[in-house]
């Protein structure tokens, strides 16, 4: 067609008198200059003022339902014209009929025609009482339906789809708002759901229109929240479940902290659904926060402690336990002494526990052997962060992705792994925010980025030496910012330029025209921002890479405002709380060094006994020390080391030297299989507290039902057997012991239980409770910022396997499987991805003869395992890539001692290895 | 002899050639404009002529030109919409199959006066073998150096591409075109903000009819005020006028705005009369999407004064008496014609070509064509004949572009001024006698009894 009309559609005028209202039933209101009709009514009139249906919070303004229209006029009960207002924006000085007769007509006029293509069917409805065309209709007030009857799309073409673990969809119920398509692009960036097909035979199909089962869809269920009916669900009804109460808590998986409204029907756990007024997820979450919580009350869950007696686990009581453990460990103390008894805290539990934890090894037992899995992690960047900047923690915050102009991102895959913060990542690539990825592997963000630099595995320093050298000579750095806020510019910048990019060229096999582009960008961008994850950290310069990111952030000026940073993608859902608790052998609570005397005098005074002041042991060290039969006990809270620590064979070995080996857990897993005393804990939907996120937001876990029969929340097992050991600590309570925290840890000065609210703090929270969303923005926690140069060297493991061993195999997670699988394993997720698998390059699989689903036996100097082999171009030759989420294949037995120099963080990246097609013997070798 | 400033070549063998077309005077609005003017004064120029959009609209194209954002650091495009598919209108086919390269020197000259280097014609996907010969024009004019870097020496560049869309009626609409254009499903954009702010890829866009970008050819090569002075009022310039129906010579002309109705349909200059020495009924002047006319309102305004063909004239008495100039898709209709079957066409035509997007439009058009269908059947009633009204009433205006209008008018119109034949197909089913025949012709399903 022609364009016949927009003459007419009176675009906004240029008011000349710089007016701020505008008139509802010719009563003046204020505006906000920008904001649309839709929300100006909102803001005055509450949210249910105009009835909407393809509106959502947070989708931009789409104008399809047209079902919010209003009358407007350019005077006093002019002649008016009807405008949606989702999008159209409040025009100063207008007058706005939101409920004229004729408006009330004409919403009743489109629902009355949508519901000549619906199923009137509501009482059998999955959504009854809880749909919003439903909940318009009756609000308009639909009487009757005029039409005749004719063609229509209920019965025709639209069966419904079971096909997907969690999706579900009856399209005969679709009422083509566009909601679900526009969710899949603008709030996960996956592109599955579009609609086919033209005017009146519009319909949404999943890709080339398959099942949800065989299309690309990711199950994060943002299209299920945003559908108006049922016509796309999920299996648990969701949105619509009829539930007593809805909990808001904290997802218990990633860092990236997302709120969960958690709904409750007679004390079972129904359904799950992202509350849209979250900072940290703002109404979205993937399929483990959204679905995979079946695994709470599995049959497999450990429901009572268990006490190995003569190889064989014996049901015990919690006080026969609570006795074995006392008498043990005060024996063992006696006998080693405090030192030859560790503890290992997790980074699933919350603040508070972890708190009690390091406590309880502290102030009771006597020692500072307490380490958590953040050793296993992102040890090197609070190490290398606290060398350059004075804090390990992220700089900014999430939000600054919004402000952003470039976004790096270095050996991390956020859509896997933080698929919010991933999806959000993706979507400032879509806008046209330039896209940086250092990765070795094709990860999925390399198809929305403008640079891969695609490097082999362990040359990350050499890589971003690299980048550092041609901002240098490219002269793109800061002087201003190098000369007001750091300190050692000079040595750094002449050890620099001393490089040779040919070698460097060599060592990483990247080209150096892409390196030197991608660091101009980087340094040219207004705002520049970097995230980093476990490429970065699990190598044996892990404290060095991070190093250098924190140099280039400097070099740049890219610190201490919004949009830029460097931003530690945190693994665990409070691994930055663990460490902030003082789980660490060297630091208490709140980063104070406990060989320093002022602050061992802080902690004897508080916790009101004898320190010990002398660091303790790391994980690796204890394993070693276990070895050399100088440790001799060790408790555990919720760490599968055998299936995640490297060198299984090496782990086992240690473990089976303790004499004490106490093992707090949910399920029985390679690690509790090992342990003399097994207490069943709680998770995360049982217990109260608080977890503190990747961008140090501190937020209220609440307890959604009771822990499951015979088990308890673990705060609570330690704050008994504290007491059992004769240590006065008040029973375990969450708000009582966050008072506890905020006076011995400073930056959480200005935490309460009540003034967390909703949304949380993001620490320093100052005395008065006003918290911080970007650090270093005056002067960096050490003062200057350091500039430390740092050399790459090859990995050991290259150097001592390389020749036998020409592979590199480096692992890396899936979305569907939350570390070793323990929680996801028994959720549907698995149905969705049941195996690990080898990535590897066509031309290594040809030079092998491996056919795609052959089995391949990877060979390390450690050890073999037998894994499926997929062919794929996400790897370059040379280079194998899989995940170790299930006990079967245990990746765990090939990977190595090496570890990063300074913080001891176990090298999972780099691994010599040799393939070679097998025929499936090494597979099923479990630990024990 | 009625003044010709586009179509005033069209008989010259060969003119579809640059050689040809150059030897008759063309091209030289490129020289003029890149030598001698700067791309302001072009745009005074435009805004001088008077020239209003020729697609249906009739916005001020110098008005438009001088909205396009200039933010600095960001393209500019130009983009032609040749998706011509409004029922009635073959003008623009009938421009680019004769004198293709009339549009590429006017995508050039108009390209350099908004400081776009790269321009497309998007054109709709049934003419895929205009594009053909437009490709061919294009390819001689950069072979001649009109295109590509440094035109004619003056260091100006431009690239210009066809783009075939792929037969949808919605992309006509500016905003659905540039998003097919984008390689997206073709549907409309929510306003503001305006292509002129953000268009193409979010950069600012003017998109122009076919023979908008034509006639500023002649504008630049005589003066704005030449031109203004040729029509009538604010209608300025010449129209091309795709003539079709009952008359004794259908075809393409060129009038000058502002001659009587009745000369454009009578002379012998123009359609030359009603078919078989028949009676003229009614006239849907300017697209399928505009108000049919009856005869005593189509020759005469309500007023009495004579209808003249100009954007003022034709819609004279609002849609109440009077009609729209639109695309220049003159369809005649003489005493046989049935306005209630041609209803039914146009709805079945909106039915098909609704992109979906709206409830009001996507719903509503399907129903219109449904109940049209059953009138036609002799299964209607009085009740849908309101029922059709009200439908109508609740599309027109409340849809995120005007196809929900275009729906809407053709019902409202034949509803208004032809009441009477839709109730006697209500009333007396023997009037449809020859309905089966009909079907049979346009290859429809009757309904069941």
């Amino acid at each position: 067609m022609q364009t016949t009309k927009t003459i007419s559609q009176h675009p906004i005028a240029p008011t000349q008198v710089v007016q701020t209202t505008a008139f509802v039933n010719n009563q003046p209101y204020t505006i906000i200059p920008g904001e649309t009709i839709l929300s100006f009514l909102r803001r005055h009139f509450g949210n249910d003022t105009v009835p909407t249906l393809c509106d959502a919070p947070n989708l931009e303004p789409f104008g399809s339902c047209r079902v919010c229209s209003v009358d407007v006029a350019l005077t006093a009960n002019g002649s008016t014209k009807a405008q949606a207002s989702c999008h159209t924006p409040v025009m100063a000085g207008s007058y706005i009929y939101p409920d004229s007769d004729r408006i009330q007509q004409l919403r009743k006029n489109i629902i009355e025609l949508v519901l000549t293509d619906h199923p009137l069917d509501c009482l059998t409805c999955e959504v009854n009482n809880n749909c919003e065309l439903q909940t318009v209709a009756a609000r308009v007030g639909i009487r009757e339906v005029r039409y005749p009857d004719g063609k229509n799309h209920l019965y025709k073409k639209h069966e419904k789809d079971h096909s997907h673990p969690y999706m579900t969809s009856d399209f005969s119920k679709c009422i083509n708002c566009f909601r679900c398509v526009r969710a899949c692009d603008e709030v996960q960036g996956q592109f599955v759901l579009s609609m086919a097909g033209r005017g009146f035979d519009s319909h949404i199909v999943k890709g080339q229109d398959v099942s949800f089962n065989d299309s690309d869809c990711v199950s994060c269920g943002a299209c299920a929240q945003a559908c108006p009916t049922s016509a796309i669900s999920d299996v648990f009804e969701s949105k619509s479940i009829v539930y007593d109460k809805k909990v808001r808590t904290v997802c218990t998986y990633c860092g990236v902290g997302c709120n969960l409204e958690v709904a409750v029907r007679a004390d079972k756990i129904k359904s799950i659904q992202a509350p849209v007024n979250a900072a940290a997820n703002g109404g979205h979450t993937c399929l483990k926060g959204r679905y995979a919580f079946s695994f709470h009350n599995h049959g497999d869950r450990l429901q009572s402690p268990l006490i190995k007696r003569n190889g064989v686990f014996e049901t015990a009581t919690w006080d026969e336990a609570y006795e074995y453990i006392a008498e043990r460990l005060t024996q063992i103390k006696n006998q080693y002494g405090p030192d030859a008894i560790g503890g290992i805290s997790s980074a699933r539990c919350t603040n508070e526990e972890n708190y009690i934890m390091q406590k309880f090894i502290r102030a009771v037992i006597g020692t500072n052997n307490i380490d958590s899995c953040a050793r296993v992690c992102h040890s090197p960047t609070a190490l290398g962060m606290q060398r350059t900047f004075g804090t390990g923690a992220a700089t900014n915050s999430i939000i600054d992705l919004e402000y952003t102009d470039c976004i790096m991102v270095i050996g991390a895959n956020p859509t896997d792994a933080h698929p919010v913060t991933g999806a959000k990542i993706k979507q400032a690539a879509l806008k046209g925010k330039t896209l940086i990825i250092i990765d070795p592997r094709k990860t999925e963000l390399v198809k929305y980025a403008q640079y891969h630099l695609q490097l082999k595995p362990g040359t990350n320093v050499a890589l971003l030496n690299m980048m550092l050298f041609y901002i240098i000579k490219e002269q793109k750095e800061d002087k201003d910012f190098i000369a007001s806020r750091t300190e050692g510019y000079d040595a750094f910048k002449q050890q620099m330029l001393n490089l040779n990019m040919d070698e460097m060229e060599a060592i990483t096999g990247v080209p150096k025209e892409l390196v030197r582009d991608a660091a101009i960008a980087y340094a040219s961008a207004n705002n520049a921002m970097s995230f980093h994850g476990l490429g970065v950290t699990e190598h044996s310069q892990g404290t060095f890479t991070v190093m250098q990111i924190a140099d280039l952030a400097m070099i740049t000026g890219n610190i201490g405002r919004r949009g830029v940073g460097v931003n530690p993608l945190r693994g665990q859902n409070n691994v930055q709380g663990a460490a902030d608790m003082g789980c660490q052998p060297h630091q208490g609570a709140g980063y104070l060094d406990v060989t320093l005397p002022e602050y061992h005098k802080k902690y004897e005074s508080f916790y009101g006994v004898n320190l010990p002041q002398h660091a303790g042991l790391k994980i690796p060290q204890m394993y070693d020390a276990a070895l050399n039969q100088k440790f001799k006990a060790l408790w555990v809270i919720g760490e599968d080391m055998a299936q995640t620590d490297p060198n299984t064979q090496h782990v086992v070995k240690a473990i089976e030297q303790l004499d004490l080996f106490i093992v707090q857990e949910l399920f029985m897993t390679e690690t509790s299989k090992l342990a003399h005393v097994i207490l069943p804990g709680a998770s995360f939907l049982e217990k109260s507290g608080t977890f503190t996120n990747g961008e140090r937001r501190i937020q209220r876990v609440n307890a959604v039902v009771d822990p499951l029969p015979g088990t308890k929340t673990d705060g609570r097992i330690i704050t008994d057997i504290m007491n059992k050991m004769g240590y006065k600590q008040a029973d375990f309570d969450a708000p009582t012991l966050l008072n506890e925290i905020a006076q011995i840890v400073p930056f959480f000065a200005g935490v309460t239980w009540d003034n967390l609210g909703e949304n949380g703090k993001q620490w320093p929270v100052l005395p008065d409770g006003s918290d911080t969303e970007i650090l270093h923005t005056d002067t960096f926690k050490r003062g200057l910022g350091k500039f430390i140069y740092s050399d790459w060297r090859e990995s050991d493991e290259i150097r001592k396997h390389g020749k036998e061993y020409p592979y590199i195999i480096t692992t890396n997670r899936e979305l569907e499987h939350y570390n070793c699988g323990t929680m996801t394993r028994r959720t549907r997720n698995a149905h969705i991805l049941t195996e690990d698998v080898l990535l590897i390059c066509a031309e290594d699989a040809a030079k092998h003869f491996i056919a795609d689903g052959d089995m391949v036996c990877v060979e390390s100097p450690r050890g073999k395992v037998d894994i499926k082999a997929k062919i794929t171009d996400q790897v370059k030759p040379g280079v194998l890539s899989s995940t170790f989420h299930f006990p079967e294949i245990m990746l765990n037995n090939i990977t190595s001692n090496e570890r990063d120099t300074d913080a001891f963080c176990p090298e999972y990246k780099v691994v010599a290895c040799n393939i070679r097609k097998s025929k499936g013997k090494y597979k099923n070798q479990p630990a024990v | 002899m009625p003044t010709k400033l586009l179509l005033n070549n069209e008989h010259i063998p060969g003119i579809n050639t640059l050689q040809v077309y150059r030897n008759n005077g063309g091209y030289a609005s490129v020289e003029k404009a890149l030598k001698q003017m700067t791309p302001e004064a072009i745009v005074e120029e435009v805004k001088i002529s008077g020239l209003r959009g020729r697609g249906g609209a009739g916005f001020p194209t110098g008005m438009k030109w001088s909205f396009l954002a200039k933010p600095a650091g960001v393209p500019r495009y130009l983009v032609c919409n040749a998706d011509e598919s409004e029922p009635g209108t073959f003008k623009d086919r009938y421009l680019m199959e004769k004198i293709p390269h009339l549009l590429v020197e006017g995508m050039i000259t108009s390209s350099y006066a908004l400081g776009c280097n790269t321009a497309y014609i998007y054109i709709r996907g049934e003419y895929f073998y205009v594009s053909r010969i437009l490709e061919n024009a294009i390819a001689e004019a950069y072979a001649a150096g009109y295109l590509g870097s440094n035109i004619l020496g003056t260091g100006y560049n431009l690239n210009l591409y066809v783009q075939v869309g792929g037969g949808a009626y919605i992309c006509g609409e500016e905003t659905a075109l540039l998003e097919s254009l984008e390689g997206k499903r073709g549907n409309p954009r929510i306003k503001p903000p305006f292509p002129a702010i953000a268009g193409l890829y979010g950069c600012p866009t003017v998109v122009n009819n076919v023979e908008t970008i034509a006639a500023v050819v002649p504008i630049v090569n005589n003066g704005g005020e030449a031109y203004s002075k040729i029509g009538i009022g604010k209608s300025t310039g010449t129209k091309l006028i795709s003539a079709s129906g009952h008359i004794n010579k259908p075809g393409v002309y060129e009038i000058e705005l502002g001659i009587p109705v009745e000369e454009f349909i009578y002379s012998d200059s123009y359609c030359g009369g009603i078919r078989n020495g028949k009676q003229l009924k009614a006239v849907v002047a300017g697209g399928s999407s505009v108000p049919v006319l009856p005869t005593e309102l189509i020759l005469k305004t309500a007023a009495g004064q004579p209808r003249l063909m100009s954007y003022e004239s034709l819609s004279e008495g609002g849609f109440q008496t009077g009609t729209m100039l639109g695309s220049g898709g003159f369809i005649v209709m003489d005493e046989d014609t049935s306005i209630v079957k041609n209803l039914y066409t146009f709805t079945r035509f909106y039915h098909h070509e609704s992109c979906g997007q709206c409830s009001p439009c996507r719903e509503g058009t399907g129903w219109m064509e449904k109940i049209m269908h059953k009138i036609l059947d002799g299964h209607g009633t009085l009740k849908d004949v309101d029922l059709l009204w009200d439908i109508q009433s609740k599309i027109e205006g409340k849809t995120i572009c005007p196809l929900g209008e275009a729906a809407a008018w053709p019902v409202a119109a034949a509803i208004r001024h032809f009441r009477h034949e839709f109730e006697a197909y209500v009333m007396q089913p023997s009037s449809i006698k020859d309905v089966k025949h009909y079907y049979r012709l346009n290859n429809i399903e009757p309904i069941p009894a």
